[in-house]
């Protein structure tokens, strides 16, 4: 399934979903814990993105409660929204697998030469991956670190984070 | 670590380069490698674009060759350049695995 | 004519767009690749062809030309925008209210005529409808401006803002009881955000040798 490119603050507010549901002002402070501090996220800009979600079937209103005497509408993610946010995460991992890779940092084999498929890692993960919908293919990222320039360590750490 | 998020032409194209230089032409098809057919440069796009990594510092042309009486100019990434899609490549991991931790899928890091 | 002489005439049309620098250093690989694509018989480039070239050409044209590191060119453009927008509501506000004035003014004069009104709209509305055009004009030259990393900026802001500045001062001093409140608060912001420019665009150093469309040669 080949979709346009999800923009970040989209995707931090279906991961913040995953977990649990959450109001609007709720998911605006987990995405800016969550990117530590570097997304903020403006009601206008969430908004329009929950719409979107909820148009795509991806986010649903799951309840609504009462706080401070104001009704607050609560959004939580559809089994669609969980797969879209897994297939999407599996792309993050390969694109960023890809790339490092062919900078030659991390060894393993660059997904580039199997289509449709993803750098996903763990057997573990590959089977949960799977019943979401999202295809693995073999292949792995380990530990790396960025050597810039012949050799300076610059701090990165590369603990393959998707694994 | 660069504070804005990178465009997905620019990340696609950096990535095609990483692994050496390339001519025009290598990286059109490089992307749409990397991509899965998803996104297919065109020659306006690429090169308004590689215009654009010259000036803030991320690609160099590397040499120039005359194919069949065709100039091809081949680019290569700067150690900016490199530094910058590394950056984004361990952001790209980073918010994969706080979703994967999140869907509770094995191995992820939990973010409560 | 063959086929591939028409496409790639037509290819070179097109390229025109592009400034000429940017075609000295770039159009023959450009046209090079284009022709590479072409289909056998092709004597047209395609409409998506169209699109991109001109599309690209545009942003080579308009874009900030300046490197992403350069972060007070990039926050003295979204000042101008700014200054844009508050001018572009004005004009719209002082528009839009010309039937109340109208009313109001024949409400308060029995005698009103066409011809009054249309004195009152001249004299009055059109000079302020027109320099709102022009202010606008001019914020977005800056806009574009300051991103090719030109120095004139640093000269045509510190006067716009003292202009303004003089008549704010003179609106609130002077002329305080024919001004309406809106109307200081509007140009009290606008002089704070061209004071804002002034700062940002003072602050940015520019390295101007790969700033400009036609240094290609400092470019590496």
């Amino acid at each position: 399934m080949t979709h346009r490119a999800i923009k970040e603050p989209t995707f931090l507010i279906l991961t913040v979903l995953a977990a649990d549901s959450r109001h609007g002002y709720g998911i605006i402070k987990d995405v800016g814990r969550l990117s530590s501090g570097r997304v903020r996220l403006r009601p206008g800009t969430l908004y329009r993105a929950l719409d979107r979600l909820r148009a795509d079937g991806l986010v649903w209103d799951d309840r609504e409660e009462i706080v401070r005497s104001r009704l607050r509408p609560y959004y939580g993610l559809t089994p669609k929204g969980e797969r879209r946010l897994a297939d999407e995460a599996a792309r993050f991992c390969s694109d960023a697998a890809v790339a490092l890779v062919r900078l030659g940092l991390g060894q393993g084999e660059s997904s580039a030469t199997e289509p449709g498929g993803k750098l996903c890692c763990q057997p573990g993960r590959r089977r949960r991956l799977a019943q979401l919908g999202v295809r693995c293919v073999s292949g792995s990222i380990r530990r790396g670190y960025l050597a810039v320039d012949g050799g300076a360590r610059d701090g990165f750490d590369l603990t393959a984070a998707c694994c | 670590m660069a504070k804005r998020t990178m465009q997905e032409a620019t990340f696609l194209i950096l990535t095609a380069l990483a692994s050496g230089s390339q001519h025009g032409y290598g990286i059109i098809s490089d992307v749409e490698t990397i991509s899965e057919g998803r996104v297919r440069l065109r020659a306006g796009t690429l090169y308004s674009a590689l215009e654009r990594l010259r000036v803030d510092g991320l690609v160099r042309v590397d040499r120039e060759e005359v194919v069949e009486s065709r100039l091809r100019r081949y680019y290569r990434l700067t150690p900016e350049g490199k530094k910058q899609l590394a950056a984004e490549a361990a952001r790209l991991q980073a918010d994969a695995a706080t979703a994967f931790g999140r869907l509770g899928l094995a191995g992820g890091r939990a973010v409560r | 004519m063959t086929d591939t002489e028409a496409l790639e005439r037509a290819y070179r049309r097109w390229l025109r767009y592009y400034p000429k620098a940017f075609r000295a250093e770039y159009e023959a690989e450009v046209l090079g690749l284009l022709m590479d694509g072409a289909r056998a018989g092709q004597r047209r480039p395609a409409p998506v062809e169209y699109l991109d070239l001109v599309r690209s050409a545009a942003c080579v044209r308009l874009c900030p030309r300046v490197a992403r590191s350069e972060r007070s060119v990039f926050a003295a453009i979204k000042a101008m925008w700014v200054g844009t927008a508050l001018e572009f509501v004005t004009v719209i506000t002082l528009v839009a209210t010309m039937g109340t004035v109208r009313a109001n003014d024949a409400s308060q004069d029995p005698g009103f005529s066409a011809d009054q009104w249309h004195a009152t709209v001249a004299a009055r509305i059109d000079p302020n409808v027109i320099g709102g055009l022009v202010a606008i004009g001019f914020w977005l030259c800056l806009a574009w401006s300051i991103g090719r990393g030109h120095r004139w900026p640093k000269v045509a802001l510190p006067v716009f803002f003292a202009l303004n500045l003089y008549g704010l001062l003179d609106g609130v001093l002077h002329d305080a009881a024919a001004t309406s409140r809106p109307d200081l608060a509007v140009a009290f912001v606008l002089c704070l955000v061209e004071l804002v420019g002034v700062v940002l665009v003072f602050r940015a150093k520019v390295a101007t040798s790969t700033s400009r469309v036609g240094d290609y040669p400092s470019l590496p």
